[in-house]
């Protein structure tokens, strides 16, 4: 992927970006018994502010507040991955929550085919949304208690949105290989049983990817360090 | 009428241009100058919010007074535009001062009139774990739900309910001198004349206006599931003011009420002076009827939604007094709107509506003192991108009075919002 590119509105360029990691792979992967890992810090540095809701000028008191996003939690994962990687994919199931108006978490990242719950934990109503990307949908409104489910089949980036709190969003990273970790709060990842052979590790943040870089894993099941600074 | 502009140092047609490209590069730089946001830019740490609301409508529909023989004003406002042919802009703040101290403004332009402060006021939070709220200034609307809806996509159609819109032909600023003379005036709301107070032609007022907000004081108490809000305004729902035009303030009263998840129940009332003191001055009236120029309502509003279905009502009941008149009149209007949505980012609407009014007799004739009018207005809305939303819209309106007695009209509109 060019630099320039990584700048584009994720929705216009990430889906195709995403799935071009299903093609790399048949060429660029070879599968060996000497697996390694890959793993390292992701240290954003990016002023990133929070969407707020809009101004509550129609409201007849204060709007009830809501937690903060914690922006700080990255994908990494590799753009090309072994062929036999897409193979050994079985159906997850995953969770993406709405408690105190807010998506937790942020960022989830899946394998096609997992299917997504939206569990509503507010005592009041969300619905849930995505209007671009590999799996438009809709959930409409549902109570504290309820939960709905969205499967999704193809490789891409979903933005998720909540049709009553504008302030609330999300993203849902798809990939069609299983070499990805989301960092935990530490900033820190870790990629396991990776193949060995030679690489592009790319470092994701809201929206976009941040920063990518070459790397090799050796034959001998060996550990890679790769660290990241976003700025 | 009482409307307060702005007066900027710009050409009149540049200013809210002016705004809306001030907005934008505010917008563009917040996001680093990738892409435009979604979202309201906020910055000095969160404390700051700016949005802005930007729509363009157009329909087959065009009033033209010259031609009065084809205009029927059905849709047309206190401000004198047509809801169904309207450019408008506004940009919305929000200056946390401190946590429990807020200001919140908008400012907003239609078709490129000088931007006038739609709302200006500020939040108090006394008490810090406690429900309850104080506003003061140019306040949003106690009575009712509708007119909380400010931004473009909280109404699913283009037009507006006939009780926040539609122009009667009462005026505050002159009033019949006697029966014969008001029902003159039946389905002439967009420009009646009377012969005591302001003598020339002017827009008559609707039940509830929309387009302006009161100001005054306004407190609300008690958590999202049951509050109650009240406030004391200069205006009143028909003729909100900035300063006050008689001793008379309107009191007004709502009982929100959230029995379950997704259902909202309301109930408003309101009462207040709407007869300006000049009005009254100018006349020579008996004993005790300098006091009836009250404006009294009451109504009730209802809000369900599940899946994908939003269902709204609301009823007004209101009175006039004119000191002119022995009996008061009134003016009742219901309307139901629902919202279905098709698939992600499409959406059916539809709303039906009416508005009715008592009946007045003198020795000549009996009839309704303005023309009685319904509504149905369906259409359906596209959001391009999550705060790109295309509307278009059918509407059909029906009034027993005026030249113009039944006009259909087909509408667009594009709205973007931050």
């Amino acid at each position: 992927m060019k630099p320039s590119a990584l700048c584009s509105p994720p929705s216009a360029l990430w889906p195709s970006a995403l799935a071009l990691v299903a093609l790399a792979a048949i060429v660029s992967g070879q599968t060996s018994p000497g697996a390694g890992i890959i793993r390292g810090r992701v240290d954003v540095r990016r002023v990133l502010t929070p969407v707020e809701r809009r101004p509550s000028i129609s409201e007849l008191g204060t709007p009830v507040p809501h937690d903060p996003i914690d922006f700080t939690r990255s994908v990494v994962y590799l753009e090309s991955a072994p062929a036999a990687a897409f193979a050994d994919l079985e159906p997850q199931r995953a969770r993406m929550d709405q408690r105190n108006a807010t998506f937790v978490p942020h960022v989830l990242a899946i394998t096609v085919g997992t299917t997504v719950d939206f569990p509503n934990n507010d005592h009041t109503y969300h619905n849930v949304f995505s209007l671009r990307g590999p799996k438009p949908f809709d959930l409409g409104r549902y109570a504290a208690g309820k939960s709905r489910s969205v499967r999704f089949d193809r490789p891409g980036i979903v933005r998720v949105f909540c049709e009553i709190h504008s302030h609330m969003s999300a993203f849902i990273l798809v990939f069609s290989h299983r070499y990805f970790a989301v960092t935990g709060s530490d900033g820190r990842y870790q990629i396991g049983r990776v193949p060995p052979g030679r690489y592009t590790l790319m470092a994701w943040n809201e929206g976009s990817v941040r920063e990518s870089r070459p790397i090799l894993v050796p034959e001998d099941q060996g550990i890679v360090e790769a660290d990241f600074t976003l700025r | 009428m009482d409307i307060v502009h702005i007066r900027a140092s710009v050409p009149r047609r540049a200013a809210p241009l002016m705004i809306f490209l001030g907005v934008w590069v505010i917008a563009a730089r917040a996001a680093d100058a990738q892409e435009l946001p979604s979202g309201p830019i906020s910055f000095a740490g969160g404390r700051v919010t700016v949005g802005a609301d930007v729509s363009f409508s157009t329909s087959t529909e065009k009033d033209d007074a010259a031609k009065p023989a084809e205009s029927g004003w059905f849709n047309y406002t206190d401000y004198e535009h047509s809801t169904m042919r309207l450019a408008r802009m506004g940009v919305t703040a929000d200056v946390r001062i401190t946590d429990r101290v807020s200001f919140l403004a908008e400012m907003r332009s239609e078709n490129g009139d000088p931007p006038r402060p739609y709302a200006l006021f500020v939040r108090v939070r006394p008490f810090k774990q406690r429900p309850i709220d104080i506003q003061a200034g140019r306040i949003p609307p106690t009575f009712g739900a509708f007119s909380r809806r400010i931004y473009g996509d909280g109404n699913p159609l283009i037009g507006y309910p006939l009780a926040y819109q539609y122009l009667t032909s009462l005026r505050a600023d002159a009033i019949p001198a006697d029966a014969d003379e008001l029902l003159r005036m039946r389905g002439r709301g967009w420009r009646a004349s009377y012969r005591v107070g302001a003598q020339t032609a002017a827009p008559g007022m609707p039940l509830i206006t929309a387009f302006r907000w009161d100001t005054g004081v306004q407190a609300r108490i008690g958590p999202e599931r049951l509050t109650a809000s009240v406030a004391v305004t200069n205006g009143t729902l028909s003729d909100p003011r900035t300063k006050d035009t008689n001793d008379g303030k309107q009191v007004t009263g709502r009982l929100q009420w959230r029995p379950t998840i997704g259902l909202v129940l309301g109930g408003s009332a309101a009462r207040g002076s709407y007869l300006a003191d000049s009005t009254l001055a100018a006349m020579s009236l008996p004993a005790g009827a300098a006091g009836r120029s009250a404006q009294r309502a009451f109504g009730v509003d209802a809000e369900y939604s599940r899946d994908h279905w939003l269902v709204r009502g609301e009823a007004v009941r209101n009175r006039w007094e004119i000191p002119t008149l022995i009996p008061s009149i009134n003016a009742s209007s219901v309307f139901v709107e629902g919202t279905y949505k098709i698939r992600p980012g499409l959406f059916a609407a539809a709303r039906i509506d009416t508005l009715r009014f008592n009946r007045l007799t003198t020795p000549t004739q009996s009839r309704t003192w303005d023309a009685p009018i319904t509504r149905f207005e369906t259409g359906v809305g596209y959001y391009v991108q999550r705060n790109l939303l295309a509307k278009g819209t059918y509407q059909y309106n029906r009034r027993d009075g005026g030249l113009v007695r039944r006009r259909s009209l087909v509408a667009v509109q594009l709205q973007f919002w931050l």
